[in-house]
């Protein structure tokens, strides 16, 4: 459907000028680019980058969300699991669309990604490499995990590449879902026995510096590299790193302290003046190592995807055109 | 050739599905899938878990001919001299 034969990549954004300064038209229009468009090499590659991390988090994501199936206490609860577990699967399948699109200039399909996750290349996000310990956990992935990512896909929904932008409509109408859905354990847990609340309470302690590292550093100085400039200056997004966390902490700080909860930063407070959130940095350098898939869980996370990748080979080389003949 | 024989299960699919008795079948997403079976059954699952859904349809994207990003920028901008078209200001 797409052709990208006559618009293949370039070798940067300078070398063709007048296409260069047609396409930053286009974007500062509000038009979308599609994906047999001329784009900046800057543009193609930092796409690539952000939805196939995008992309493969959700998968990565389904992967611990789906133990809590068999564990979860009611029908009900189980049901909705289920769907979440659902509904991330096909937001990755969405998502590695956008992006294998993106990749066809340079010859790469669905296989190299997965071999790029399983080689430690293609990253997923920080707070699918931490463990789950009791079902407070499976409420708090629901309600700040999600919500984390309501936050930071809301800000992209007016992206200027059309395929991301359309992809992202539909995933964040189902992330209010999964939010809710953790929010509902949440309430029944901190309505709960004194036990329910303990475990609410050790379960966000746990969670909080992951939540903060969830939107990236504030600048590259803390880890050395960030795209959030060039994602801003093409108009992916609108926001940057800090202004996110800023509106996460603004919406569920006030939410989590009515629930009689606290987080473990004793010098959290909001500063009129400055009127933004004060609070501590969590410790980037681990960020960085559980990015790098040294985090507690990451290697264990991608054994899963790495098997359910193998017991399935069977089935991709049953169904290919060679065996069958078509 | 087992590599060649897992890459080519992934053919690319158009999605096309039908809401209701009156809507028009409308373009959802593209999926990866070996045959028309699955592209079919992966489309219900990817894209119609909760909406009302009447017709799917998967198309072959080779099948498609689409226009060029060269073609949708030249063919479709609208001239402003298409007034005789819409009858505006006609004098009945
Ligand atoms: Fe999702
Ligand atoms: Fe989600």
């Amino acid at each position: 459907m797409y052709h990208y034969i006559e618009y293949g990549p370039t070798d940067g954004p300078r070398d063709d000028q007048e296409k260069y300064d047609r396409f930053m038209e286009r974007i500062e229009a509000g038009e979308k680019i599609e994906a047999d468009d001329w784009m900046p090499e800057e543009y193609r590659v930092a796409l690539i980058k952000l939805i196939s991390m995008h992309g493969i988090s959700e998968i990565m994501g389904a992967l611990p969300e789906k133990e809590w199936t068999p564990k979860a206490p009611t029908m009900k609860r189980k049901l909705g699991i289920m769907a979440k577990v659902q509904d991330e699967m096909g937001h990755g399948q969405l998502l590695l669309r956008v992006a294998e699109d993106l990749m066809k200039p340079y010859g790469k399909t669905r296989k190299d990604l997965m071999e790029d996750l399983l080689s430690g290349d293609l990253k997923f996000h920080n707070v699918f490499h931490m463990p789950t310990k009791t079902w407070a956990d499976a409420g708090m992935v629901g309600w700040l995990v999600d919500g984390a990512a309501i936050i930071s896909q809301t800000n992209m929904l007016d992206a200027s590449y059309g395929p991301y932008q359309r992809a992202l409509q539909r995933i964040c109408q189902e992330e209010v879902f999964h939010a809710q859905h953790g929010e509902a354990i949440i309430m029944a847990l901190a309505e709960g026995t004194e036990h329910q609340r303990a475990i609410l309470q050790e379960s966000l302690n746990r969670w909080w510096p992951s939540l903060l590292m969830f939107f990236g550093p504030a600048s590259a100085d803390t880890t050395g590299s960030s795209k959030q400039d060039i994602m801003i200056k093409y108009k992916i997004r609108k926001s940057n790193n800090e202004e996110l966390r800023q509106a996460f902490l603004d919406k569920y700080l006030p939410r989590v302290f009515s629930l009689g909860l606290t987080v473990p930063d004793e010098t959290v407070h909001y500063d009129e003046k400055e009127e933004r959130w004060v609070y501590q940095q969590p410790d980037w350098d681990e960020f960085k190592r559980i990015i790098k898939n040294k985090g507690p869980r990451s290697k264990e996370r991608l054994r899963l995807r790495e098997v359910a990748y193998e017991n399935n080979r069977w089935v991709r080389q049953a169904l290919s055109k060679e065996a069958i003949g078509s | 050739m087992e590599e060649t024989n897992e890459t080519s299960f992934y053919q690319e699919y158009e999605v096309f599905s039908k809401k209701s008795v009156k809507a028009p079948i409308q373009h959802q997403f593209s999926l990866l899938a070996p045959n028309e079976e699955m592209a079919l059954s992966m489309a219900m699952e990817n894209f119609m878990r909760r909406e009302d859904v009447l017709d799917v349809w998967v198309v072959k994207r080779d099948n498609i001919r689409a226009m060029t990003s060269e073609e949708r920028m030249n063919w479709t901008k609208r001239l402003d001299n298409k007034d005789y078209r819409r009858t505006k200001g006609t004098v009945i």
